[in-house]
């Protein structure tokens, strides 16, 4: 890399925000999609808005690819490095700027991780609802590119509900003040057409949030199915029932052994082939008789035993096993295939089954732990990346149960973005007119196609809007 | 233009800020509708996309040179009660939407005025929202996805019917609220809610306008959770309507919470409650040919919003959402109170006049038009 460049990057960001050395720079080869790794040239980690900005212009000059990257804990391959591209990192932007309690909301910058947001602003009686798994370690800003959902979205919504307005830097290095604290600000919506962007429109630096009162209370119910097929078929009367718990998951027996024998064991039993997590939150007296509507429905549907957490501690624990089932994996095999796909409600019980018959057909071993409420699928599978035999059947799986989900009416992403993963299958829901028409916003914002090129819309040949073909970095994509 | 217009049929409609009449089409199949716009098109034509034509305020004086309107194109075309969404054309009224969705036990949000006029496309390209997004949210955060009509004549969605998606970019969060100035929404899909079991309205009459502020703002705090709160004037007095609902148990424990909270309120339930709340729902004001704002503020400058108002308009009768931070009223707009209002944070939406103020698309608002609407056709309210 340009040396020049090296040296006017170091002053402004400091030594501490550039990463060179090769060996620190490796750690930074891949996002959560391990399958898909290279080295990036250059780590940036700039501490403010300001040094963001202006690296921004140094970076566009020299018309270098730039890879907005979070904590890195995407699943999909969106923060994957670019072939001579700069890995553009936010983690080092960490202040909560402001915590407004009359209007409800947060300013913050985009490194702040998610769940320091909540407890920030928890001894205002206040919390920010986005809550994705890995809530200890993502960040506001990586939640915003990926518009992350969280078991919590059942009610609340994905981040997108909860963002009300961004600063953000342009490809060419422009400061952009989006929305804001008002209801309904004037002009375009430009912080809803930023949400989701998988860093393909610009780099978020600073966040202002949307915060929701903490409920009265919160009741979490555990119940215990001797089928899984009984477990999908109690959330979709759920649903059809017009019942409003804030989550609804469904854990299968795989995933609990695997919890159990982990450090987050929380006491899931081990005589149900699947279990149903919920949590209703409300007015005492609404939480009461919604949870039991929501029993009836499950006993009625083969639950066997339907258990209410018996004190914060105990609900606290039980949401730990949930949010950690996807480490606990790391029990069963060395590797995890984390597959996203989302379904109409309606269509739980069949592709749950179908992928079953997925994973078995190729010898895979899968377990499910998923937003069940929302339609949420995400079939896991365990496998180990040293065997490529093993590898390309996962592929093959995961291509299948997209397939599926797909013909059902469901989608290829439900919370984790399409990245590298699945860019290449975007044809599967859109037409060459609607990727035509993404791209052509994409152009809008920044015309050089720089921020993270080649995520999320598939390349193609022949298509109305110019763009330029991009390698593909090695093992990535799928055809 | 005499083609296209020989065409189009005797319907006429005056534009706030224009002379003359201008043709109105309203055709019955996406096909007629792709033709019309490729003509336009074709023809260098400025198309200006309407539903019934309720909320025309924001466009005074477009340079159209017609109206397509999507009144025509109406029907639910997907409502499956299990999935919670409901997917119906552009030109659907918001009440035979929200009969629709009621057999399955659903409530549509949002809620706006007199829903019977109001049309789906019209709604979410306005980006209108009712006094239910108080609890609820605004329009744009409930919509799911879309198909459009673009100026080239081709029909894209983005988005789908599901209500947790992520896949490909959310272009029908530009497209909402956008005004029909990118394109014409042909059919959009919702997220539904639980149609409430309850209803519960209390109207606080106060004799000033700090007084019911302050009982807006006690029923803002937690856990109280109104649907919506309306605030009007009426004559000397200001009517404030606050409308629990959901869960019977739920109602009455908020009633009990508004009762420890305030004094004074007058309370209905039942059908007396839900044509109350409906009452103060269609009270918006309409958009005619008088001038008019809509104003968006964060909640805690709703008071220092009104009273410059009503020192500039003392006989105005704005009326507030409150707690979700809107106010609409008729008015007589100029620069000075344009600046003040926008100088306290508000966004502010002039209707049925020239915004003296406006300070016009962003350089990336305009790219952004430019690449949505290529043949620059389509000329709403940016």
């Amino acid at each position: 890399m340009n040396s020049l460049l090296l040296h006017e990057l170091k002053r402004i960001v400091g030594p501490e925000g550039l990463t060179t050395d090769r060996t620190r720079r490796q750690a930074y080869e891949c996002d959560g999609l391990a399958l898909v790794r290279k080295v990036p040239d250059l780590v940036l980690a700039p501490l403010d808005t300001a040094q963001a900005s202006e690296c921004m212009r140094l970076l566009k000059k020299e018309g270098l690819p730039v890879i907005p990257r979070g904590a890195g804990t995407g699943l999909a391959g969106g923060a994957t490095p670019h072939e001579g591209g700069v890995v553009f990192k936010t983690s080092r932007m960490r202040r909560v700027l402001e915590v407004n309690e009359r209007d409800r909301f947060a300013r913050v910058e985009a490194g702040v991780v998610n769940v320091d947001l909540t407890s920030a602003c928890s001894h205002h009686g206040l919390h920010y609802a986005p809550d994705p798994s890995s809530q200890q370690a993502c960040t506001i800003g990586g939640n915003v590119a990926n518009n992350s959902g969280g078991p919590h979205c059942f009610r609340y919504g994905a981040t997108t509900r909860s963002i009300l307005g961004l600063t953000v830097i342009t490809a060419d290095g422009e400061v952009l003040e989006l929305g804001g604290p008002e209801p309904d600000p004037e002009g375009l919506d430009l912080v809803g057409c930023f949400v989701g962007c998988e860093g393909m429109l610009g780099v978020a630096t600073e966040v202002s949030c949307r915060l929701i009162p903490t409920p009265e209370t919160t009741e979490t119910l555990l119940a215990l199915f001797p089928s899984l097929d009984g477990a999908c078929e109690a959330v979709t009367e759920l649903i059809a029932a017009n019942l409003e718990p804030s989550a609804i998951e469904i854990l299968d027996r795989l995933t609990i052994e695997a919890v159990e024998a982990s450090v987050l064991a929380a006491g899931y039993p081990d005589e149900a082939d699947a279990v149903l997590l919920i949590d209703i939150d409300g007015l005492f007296e609404e939480v009461h008789g919604t949870a039991r509507d929501v029993e009836e429905i499950a006993r009625s549907h083969g639950a066997f035993d339907v258990r209410t957490a018996t004190d914060a501690k105990d609900r606290a624990r039980l949401w730990a096993g949930r949010k950690g089932a996807f480490g606990a994996m790391g029990r069963i095999a060395p590797d995890l295939y984390v597959a996203d796909v989302v379904v109409p409600r309606t269509r739980l019980k069949e592709v749950v089954l179908a992928t079953t018959e997925i994973c078995k057909a190729r010898g895979l071993k899968l377990s499910n732990v998923f937003h069940a409420g929302d339609g949420n699928l995400h079939p896991n599978i365990s496998y180990d990346r040293r065997d490529e035999e093993e590898v390309a059947r996962v592929l093959d799986a995961g291509t299948e149960i997209m397939k599926k989900c797909v013909a059902v009416g469901g989608s290829l992403s439900g919370e984790h973005g399409i990245g590298l993963e699945k860019r290449d299958e975007m044809h599967r829901v859109f037409s060459e007119a609607d990727l035509d028409a993404m791209l052509r916003v994409r152009a809008a914002w920044d015309p050089d196609e720089r921020m993270n090129p080649g995520k999320a819309i598939p390349v193609r040949g022949c298509m109305e809007v110019k763009t330029k073909p991009l390698p593909v970095p090695a093992g990535g994509g799928r055809s | 233009m005499s083609a296209l217009a020989e065409r189009l049929g005797p319907l006429r409609c005056q534009l706030p800020g224009r002379d003359t009449e201008l043709p109105l089409a309203a055709p019955e199949s996406e096909a007629a509708l792709v033709e019309l716009i490729q003509e336009a098109s074709a023809g260098g034509l400025k198309v200006l996309p309407i539903g019934n034509g309720t909320r025309l305020g924001g466009v005074f004086g477009a340079p159209a040179d017609l109206l397509l309107s999507t009144r025509a194109l109406s029907g639910v075309v997907a409502y499956e009660p299990g999935d919670g969404t409901v997917t119906a054309l552009a030109g659907t009224t918001m009440s035979d939407l929200a009969g629709a969705v009621a057999v399955g036990g659903h409530r549509l949000t949002p809620d706006v005025p007199r829903p019977r006029e109001a049309t789906l496309g019209g709604v979410i390209a306005d980006g209108l929202s009712g006094g239910d997004r108080l609890r609820f949210g605004p329009t744009r955060h409930h919509v799911l996805g879309m198909r459009v009509l673009s100026s080239d004549g081709e029909i894209t969605k983005t988005g789908g019917r599901l209500v947790k998606n992520v896949t490909g970019f959310e272009l029908h969060r530009l497209y909402a609220g956008s005004g029909g100035s990118l394109c014409l929404i042909l059919e959009a899909s919702l997220r539904l809610f639980a149609a409430p079991a309850a209803r519960a309205c209390a109207t606080f009459t106060c004799s000033s306008l700090e007084a019911a502020l302050d009982i807006a703002e006690r029923l803002s705090a937690p856990p109280l959770e109104p649907t919506a709160v309306y605030l009007s004037r009426k004559e000397s007095s200001w009517s404030l309507i606050a409308s629990l609902d959901g869960r019977s148990e739920r109602v009455e424990r908020e009633r009990a919470l508004v009762e420890e909270r305030t004094q004074g309120a007058a309370w209905c339930e039942g059908a007396d409650a839900d044509a109350l709340y409906t009452t103060a729902r269609d009270e918006a004001p309409r958009e005619t040919e008088a001038s008019a704002l809509r104003i968006s503020v964060r909640p805690s400058r709703v008071q220092q919003v009104l009273h410059l108002l009503l020192r500039h308009s003392p006989n105005s009768a704005p009326y507030v959402h409150p707690l979700a931070g809107t106010v609409e009223v008729i008015t007589d707009v100029d620069s000075a109170l344009c600046a003040e209002l926008r100088a306290l944070g508000a966004s502010v939406r002039v209707r049925g006049a020239a915004d003296p103020g406006a300070a016009g698309a962003s350089a990336l608002e305009g790219r952004l038009k430019k690449a949505v609407d290529p043949h620059g056709i389509f000329c709403g309210e940016a």
